[in-house]
């Protein structure tokens, strides 16, 4: 830790204790660039009180003791202190510099001195230096990278699908800024379309999440996208296998803009197994920074990505995001602030004859737009702290899926979907937050309506501190999301593309889930450690029918979720010598779901995971790794198999084959597949530069190698499970198939910098 | 550190590594009967197939005939037939009652001991405007492409025995307009054929075209008591 001088402030100092408080206000920002830092905590050393920096790297703190000493530290910078003597002399601006070694450091969720900000229960922040600390396949990626939370979980290592605490990734809200976008994904969902440099921290809010927030009933992806440097000019060009991207900043005290953008060159397509068609995306994203670095009055963000697939006008997919959004702080500094902000958002689907579940091709052409006007208060006393919030919003919804061809498919199962939604959307929430001694406590509320839907979900969240290492909190709360979007959770590593959206209404009951979470942190020296608990039940959780149901004709299912388990962290954090770090994370999990006959498992639900991640830095090399396990996947077994025998004439004629062979499934996820064993490494090299080191020009070289045994990563099925189906000993057709063989896959990159 | 790090790193990834290739599979306790018949319409005789399959790991050769089976066919009507064992085929019983086009059918009783229920209603109406008469002309040594045009109620999709309907070379379609396509006898003989036209409900398309997973009607069981209707018609190849 660096102990700066005083930084600020008037030349007065009051030195007395029990003085009548004084609240001081400041920016946390990049040092020579002028980000913001969300997310940074201030401890006030004497006072005994902590804040949090806002989404623009505001804080305002409230002194009781002067002069008193602020400790500043933030996932992925170098901590600093500041000494305060006086609040007569304006905003403070701290400017942080990046720490090399950061992966421990995402696991610290609390402050050690009670704060009068809550949300940090049940959340992790990634900055992109940690994203980049995975070993990345084909490119980093700021959705595989969240492999790194014990929260998030994958169907494969190539997924970007993030699912959270046993539940789909469907169920989960991703916002760029803070303003809801939908499907940032490239092909095949193995990437998110959001570029890694392009970003500056992602945020996992697992629920119950703030009351500010709402919209999804597992948890809430925040994406958070660089700002300029002031009074200088920054651009960098990265190349990997799978893309060239770019990025450029600068500005001054008045306003400053980032533009990154990426295209994907077609080297990547030969990695991606199975993938041989003519595809290319583009993905670009701006910001402005508008008003002074130690308080920025307003933010403007820009976002856009296109994909499209298909070598023909016959058989194609084509798709895109567009997002604009707006922030503006209304009030001056004080002890209450309004924001307001404005966005919209579409996302835009089109295709034909577009592979899909139970290998029906499908025609779709989908809309997702909607347009949001919020108003945020937060106001602050020394014990007390209120947040209101107001949005209004309009959602529309053209969601239309037929088969493609219906002669083709087998299964008359696959519906015709045409579903147009237009409708206005309210939201409202008030939540109180008050400090007693070492407890803080909030309690709040949340509104959503939306046609004639409504949803009103209590939250309660609260924070003990217990001795000087040790935080306990506790969460308590309800989700809820007045419309599904249903995929199907099986469909990964095969290409799914189909997004069925339905609104809750009449016939379509609101998915609801209550959530109680505990967690206790643990810091001492070099080593953190977070452990934490928790436990939903929902209800009216969408789910496209499984391919394997045999006695049904429906193709969308609602049922009640049930999921608990336990996280557990330990990390080490070396030192400025000797710059390293290494975590450890197990997670237990249990996800089931009832769909009217009893509670089975939930398609992802894996028991138990371990995860390992090393960094270590000596010079201008980094090296780090990473190890994935985890037992098996569910899976419905094949219980009786045997051929079709029509009595008299058969309608297939000559046609039936011999093998004709009939699976007849047990229960729903009865069975276990085998576990999963993941290692990879990487490493990087400055070829110009040091980290931390004042040189303008920067050029770094990456490779990294994605599961270095080379061994099947899943091995899937009875029989021998090489081909794409399997046999029973009899030899008969059994629906099994290995789910992919994962090869070592090699990654270089290249990143400059200016 | 570095060395500390490791050989932790070591020792986890040997221990799990050889967690190996289990796969829970519960493995059910007995045989399953297996019901499969289809109703067709304007008949007076329907054959059941009756079979009992082993599990998958159960060292049984394959499927049985069942030792006992008693099955009753009742339709609406309050009519109620037992099937009678066919002569000399174990796996197989016939029901004697009159098939109506759009009646609905009901097969039920038990199999060693095992009950087991199905319900069906019979595809009606199966109107075929093309191909128009009973023989249909085709020339040899070509690939006959039959125009169609039909539909039936209560039917879900369409087959022509022998002969492809799908558009991709299926042999089933949801199509009412199309073309049945026929591959010509082997020699330069003028001959006839049958040509048959199935129009069939949604019990029995789902069990037969599906082989990823077949969808059963038959409860207590699995199977199909599927209906259809049958058009006869005679193809000329000269």
């Amino acid at each position: 830790m660096t102990r700066s001088a005083l930084v600020a402030i008037g030349v007065a100092t009051l030195g007395v204790r029990g003085a009548p408080a004084q609240t001081i206000t400041g920016t946390v920002v990049a040092k020579g660039a002028s980000t913001p830092i969300a997310g940074a905590r201030i401890i006030a050393t004497h006072s005994r009180l902590a804040a949090f920096t806002n989404h623009a790297g505001r804080f305002d703190i409230t002194l009781t003791v002067l002069p008193d000493t602020l400790t500043i530290a933030a996932i992925g910078w170098v901590p600093d202190t500041v000494v305060v003597s006086d609040t007569t002399g304006g905003s403070l601006v701290i400017a942080l510099r990046s720490a090399p070694i950061i992966i421990s450091d995402l696991i610290v969720s609390g402050a050690r001195v009670p704060t009068l900000d809550l949300t940090n229960h049940g959340r992790w922040r990634m900055p992109i230096e940690a994203a980049r600390a995975v070993p990345p396949a084909v490119e980093t990626d700021v959705y595989r990278a969240l492999a790194l939370i014990p929260a998030v979980s994958f169907t494969s290592p190539l997924s970007a699908r993030p699912m959270v605490r046993g539940y789909d990734a469907q169920e989960v809200t991703t916002r760029i800024d803070g303003f809801e976008a939908l499907n940032l994904f490239h092909l095949g969902r193995a990437f998110a379309s959001f570029p890694a440099d392009a970003t500056d921290e992602i945020v996992v809010s697992t629920a119950p999440y703030a009351a500010a927030q709402a919209g999804s009933i597992a948890g809430i992806l925040d994406v958070a996208g660089r700002t300029g440097p002031i009074d200088r000019f920054q651009a960098g060009l990265g190349l990997s296998f799978g893309s060239l991207s770019g990025y450029a900043g600068g500005g001054n005290r008045q306003a400053r803009y980032f533009f990154a953008g990426r295209f994907l060159h077609l080297k990547a397509l030969g990695l991606i197994p199975g993938i041989d068609v003519p595809y290319h995306f583009e993905d670009i994203y701006g910001s402005v920074a508008i008003g002074p670095p130690e308080r920025p009055r307003g933010r403007i963000t820009a976002f856009a990505t296109q994909d499209r697939a298909g070598a023909n006008s016959t058989s194609f997919l084509n798709w895109g995001n567009v997002l604009l959004g707006g922030r503006w702080l209304a009030t001056k500094p004080g002890r209450t602030e309004v924001e307001l902000s404005v966005s919209g958002a579409s996302f835009r689907e089109d295709g034909d004859d577009v592979p899909s579940v139970h290998a029906v091709p499908a025609d779709l052409s989908n809309r997702f737009t909607r347009v949001t006007v919020t108003a945020d208060l937060a106001t602050a006393w020394p014990l007390t702290r209120v947040d209101a919030g107001l949005s209004l919003g309009w959602r529309d919804i053209v969601n239309r899926i037929a088969d493609a061809d219906p002669d083709r498919a087998s299964v008359p199962r696959f519906p015709t979907t045409s579903l147009r939604l237009a409708r206005p959307e309210l939201g409202a929430h008030a939540m109180v937050t008050r400090r007693a001694g070492r407890l803080t406590l909030a309690g709040g509320i949340r509104l959503d309506a939306a046609g004639t839907t409504t949803s009103l979900a209590p939250r309660l969240s609260g924070r003990l501190g217990i001795g000087r290492d040790m935080r306990v909190s506790a969460g308590l709360g309800r989700t809820s999301r007045l419309y599904h979007l249903v995929g199907d959770a099986r469909s990964e590593p095969d290409f799914d593309f189909l997004d069925f959206w339905l609104s809750a209404g009449p016939g379509i009951p609101t998915a609801v889930a209550d959530h109680a979470t505990l967690e206790l942190n643990l810091e001492r020296g070099s080593t953190v450690a977070r452990l934490g608990g928790y436990a939903s039940h929902g209800s009216a959780i969408g789910e496209l029918e499984p391919e394997h149901d045999q006695g049904t004709a429906r193709f969308f299912r609602f049922g009640e979720s049930r999921t608990r388990g336990l996280e557990a962290q330990l990390a080490y954090r070396g030192t400025r010598q000797h710059p390293a770090s290494f975590s450890l994370t197990y997670v237990y999990g249990k996800s089931e779901r009832n769909w009217g006959e009893g509670w089975v498992r939930w398609a992802q639900d894996r028991r138990h995971q371990g995860r390992a991640f090393g960094q270590l830095a000596r010079g201008r090399l980094t090296v780090f790794g990473a190890m994935d396990a985890a037992t098996g996947m569910p899976l419905t077994p094949v219980v009786y198999a045997f051929g079709r025998g029509i009595p008299g004439a058969d309608p297939r004629g000559s046609t039936v084959s011999l093998a004709d062979s009939v699976p007849v499934y047990g229960p729903e996820n009865g069975a276990t597949t085998s576990g999963t064993l993941r290692v990879d490494a990487g490493a990087t090299y400055r070829l110009v530069g040091r980290p931390g080191s004042a040189k303008r020009f920067h050029l770094v070289i990456g490779i990294s190698i994605i599961n270095v045994l080379a061994g099947p990563v899943a091995p899937f099925g009875l029989g021998e499970g090489a081909g794409r189906y399997a046999t029973d000993r009899k030899g008969r057709w059994l629906p099994y198939r290995r789910l992919f063989n994962l090869p070592t896959v090699p990654t270089l990159t290249l990143r400059a910098e200016l | 550190m570095d060395t500390r790090v490791g050989l932790v790193w070591a020792a986890i990834a040997l221990t799990i590594n050889g967690c190996g290739t289990l796969v829970d599979a519960p493995s059910p306790d007995r045989s399953l009967p297996v019901v499969e018949a289809v109703l067709i319409a304007r008949t007076t005789s329907s054959t059941v197939h009756v079979t009992m399959v082993p599990p998958l790991d159960d060292p049984a050769q394959g499927p049985r005939a069942p030792v006992t089976a008693r099955l009753f066919l009742s339709d609406e009507a309050g009519h109620r037939t037992e099937l009678e064992p066919v002569a000399d085929s174990a796996a197989y019983l016939r029901a004697t009652l009159e098939i109506r086009p759009g009646g609905r059918y009901r097969l039920d009783g038990a199999i060693e001991g095992i009950p087991i229920s199905a319900e069906t209603t019979v595809p009606a109406g199966f109107e075929i405007s093309l191909p128009a008469g009973d023989t249909i002309a085709a020339a040899l040594r070509q690939v006959a492409s039959i125009a169609f045009r039909w539909r039936a109620w209560g039917a879900t999709a369409f087959a022509a025995s022998p002969g492809v309907v799908g558009r991709h070379g299926g042999t089933h379609t949801r199509d009412t307009t199309g073309a049945i396509r026929i591959g010509p006898p082997e020699g330069d003989s003028p001959t006839s054929a049958p040509l048959l036209l199935w129009a069939m409900n949604a019990d029995l398309e789902q069990y037969l075209f599906d082989d990823t997973a077949p969808t059963s009607n038959v409860h207590g069981g699995f199977g199909v008591l599927g209906g259809a209707i049958i058009a006869r018609k005679t193809l000329l190849w000269r």
